[in-house]
């Protein structure tokens, strides 16, 4: 699976954190990503467009993370494969997340090159399931 | 009481008397020889215990006198005629209406013939018994007076009697007087008592009233005070989470600048990078302490506790210091050790502890120093010994190392930090059933002590 056809999903209300998350991608060669600041426009987006990754973060406005991985679980049933990012550092935060159908929970501030690997591994997962 | 017994004596019987004294019978005759019969006959005689004494006047004016100046006179023998036929009425008359006296007993005496009655004389005057001249019997004179002593001696006591029971009546009235004063004064000791009791209810109301309402100011208090510190501990939290977000930024963005492979910096800008790198992560591990302050306080702090080999833990704890030691010429040194020390702790609180004993010693000791660092095994337990060289830690200072922000450096001290450090490793050690110890070495330096519960495999 060339890089260029895997769909990224980014979901955070921190510009800076959206920026990061779009450099580190970028730097690992993947370029088609969708940046969303505002939950409730990238509801929209989810709504009618099929991803293979989403970079979630939980604490935002309107709508909460949380709120976006029960909805997005139930629209699309296999994909995406959700990674979240989160300053919420508790352990409790990480379980609740997993348990809506969360692949990884990382925290703020993670190692870049975590995420890079994380998000390689998640493609893997999607490759094997086909 | 006593006094009216002792007037009740017999030598209290006649007034202005004192040991011995005489009936006092007064003799009123105008014939001499009657003065002696009288006195042969009476003069010393005895009665009751008392002798008679015999006294003599001769005329209406002598008789008075001598009755006027001896009041205690018991028996007047009074001849009826003296100055005139009538003298003894007129001093009948004088002795009691004009001395008021009815105590003296009157013998009438007389030679006329013609006089009234016994029985009539004894009706018309207050007098006790009649004699004739005529008919005189010396022994009758005896009887006579004798009985006229006792009537005499009867009137005495019974006025005594009346006297005393005047007296007493009196003195029941004073002492009347006195349990109605004392009384009034018992009453008005009860009412001043009841009023003081009274006051002290009320005070110790008052008393009360003001406990409650201190107690309540107390609760109050409290109440805010938790409110306060649920406050600062929720805006701890608030705070480590809300500083984490931009940190995210800054670290990952150095972290990019020094992975791109398609960026080439220069050596200055990699230098940079470095320095926000190192920074950020500094600034990482104070917002991690400050939330596990937060937690501490809010009783929320966990550990997972389970067998550990610490040996590797100390490594890489010394790895990851490495840097920071040398800054400061430091040279940190893992003393000889065992292989394996396996204990029961939380791994990554234990590189906490460790990591934070380190740093302490870097950034509070001597520059250009060894820092040694010793893992023993003592009974059930192994000690993790950090020593450094400087001048140690004042007694004084001592007993705030493990309270959140009381720095023991002053707080002018160059040196960065929180002030949380110790106080979280204290917290740690005791959740993973260890503890944390320090002291000054002579003839210089000073050793914090980690001692962990020892794991038998």
């Amino acid at each position: 699976m060339k890089e260029d056809d895997l769909s990224f999903l980014v979901i955070d209300d921190d510009p800076a954190s959206l920026a990061l998350v779009k450099a580190t991608l970028g730097q690992a060669n993947y370029s088609n990503v969708d940046l969303f600041d505002d939950p409730i426009k990238a509801q929209k987006s989810y709504q009618n467009k099929s991803y293979d990754i989403l970079i979630l973060d939980l604490r935002m406005p309107l709508l909460s993370g949380f709120d976006i991985l029960k909805e997005i679980n139930e629209i699309h049933k296999t994909r995406p494969r959700t990674i979240v990012l989160t300053a919420q550092v508790e352990a409790d935060t990480a379980d609740k997340a997993l348990a809506l159908g969360a692949k990884k929970v990382l925290f703020k501030p993670y190692n870049v090159k975590e995420l890079v690997q994380e998000v390689r591994s998640q493609i893997e997962a999607l490759a094997s399931a086909g | 009481m006593n006094n009216i017994q002792v007037a009740l004596g017999r030598s209290e019987q006649v007034p202005n008397s004192n040991t011995t004294w005489n009936w006092k019978v007064l003799l009123a005759d105008d014939d001499p020889i009657f003065h002696k019969i009288g006195h042969a006959k009476l003069n010393g005689i005895g009665f009751d215990g008392h002798e008679m004494e015999t006294f003599n006047s001769n005329n209406y004016q002598s008789t008075c006198l001598f009755l006027q100046e001896n009041p205690d006179t018991a028996i007047v023998v009074l001849d009826i005629h003296m100055d005139d036929e009538s003298t003894g009425y007129k001093v009948i008359d004088f002795i009691r209406k004009n001395l008021k006296n009815s105590e003296v007993r009157i013998l009438l005496y007389t030679g006329d013939s013609h006089i009234k009655s016994e029985e009539s004389m004894l009706d018309s005057y207050a007098i006790s018994g009649y004699l004739s001249k005529l008919n005189s019997d010396p022994g009758q004179l005896l009887t006579k007076v004798k009985l006229a002593l006792r009537s005499y001696s009867d009137i005495r006591n019974a006025k005594k009697l009346g006297q005393s029971n005047s007296e007493l009546e009196k003195e029941v009235a004073v002492h009347t007087r006195q349990l109605l004063d004392l009384s009034a004064k018992l009453q008005s000791e009860v009412i001043k008592r009841k009023k003081t009791e009274d006051e002290l209810k009320n005070t110790n109301d008052n008393l009360e009233a003001e406990i409650l309402r201190r107690t309540k100011a107390a609760d109050d208090a409290k109440t805010e005070a938790i409110k306060a510190s649920q406050a600062k501990t929720e805006f701890l939290s608030r705070m480590s989470h809300e500083l984490r977000t931009p940190l995210n930024a800054i670290l990952g963005f150095s972290q990019l600048l020094l992975v791109d492979k398609k960026t080439t910096l220069t050596e200055r800008q990699n230098e940079s990078v470095d320095q926000i790198n190192i920074a950020g992560k500094h600034l990482l591990y104070l917002v991690s302490e400050i939330l596990d302050l937060s937690k501490i306080e809010a009783g929320k702090l966990t550990v997972n506790l389970d067998a550990v080999n610490v040996i590797p833990i100390v490594e890489n704890c010394l790895l990851t210091m490495q840097q920071t030691a040398l800054h400061r010429n430091i040279k940190l040194e893992f003393e000889e050790h065992q292989q394996d020390l396996w204990i029961m702790a939380d791994e990554v609180r234990v590189k906490q502890v460790i990591l934070n004993l380190v740093s302490n010693a870097i950034k509070y000791g001597p520059v250009e120093d060894t820092i040694r660092i010793s893992a023993q095994l003592t009974k059930g337990h192994v000690d993790i010994g950090v020593f450094d060289n400087g001048k140690g830690i004042d007694q004084k200072m001592q007993e705030y190392l493990y309270t959140p922000f009381e720095r023991c450096k002053n707080t002018e001290s160059d040196v960065e930090g929180t002030g949380v450090g110790l106080a979280i490793t204290k917290e740690l050690m005791e959740l993973m059933h260890g503890k944390v110890q320090f002291e000054n070495l002579q003839p210089h330096g000073c050793r914090f002590t980690l001692s962990f519960p020892k794991v038998n495999l």
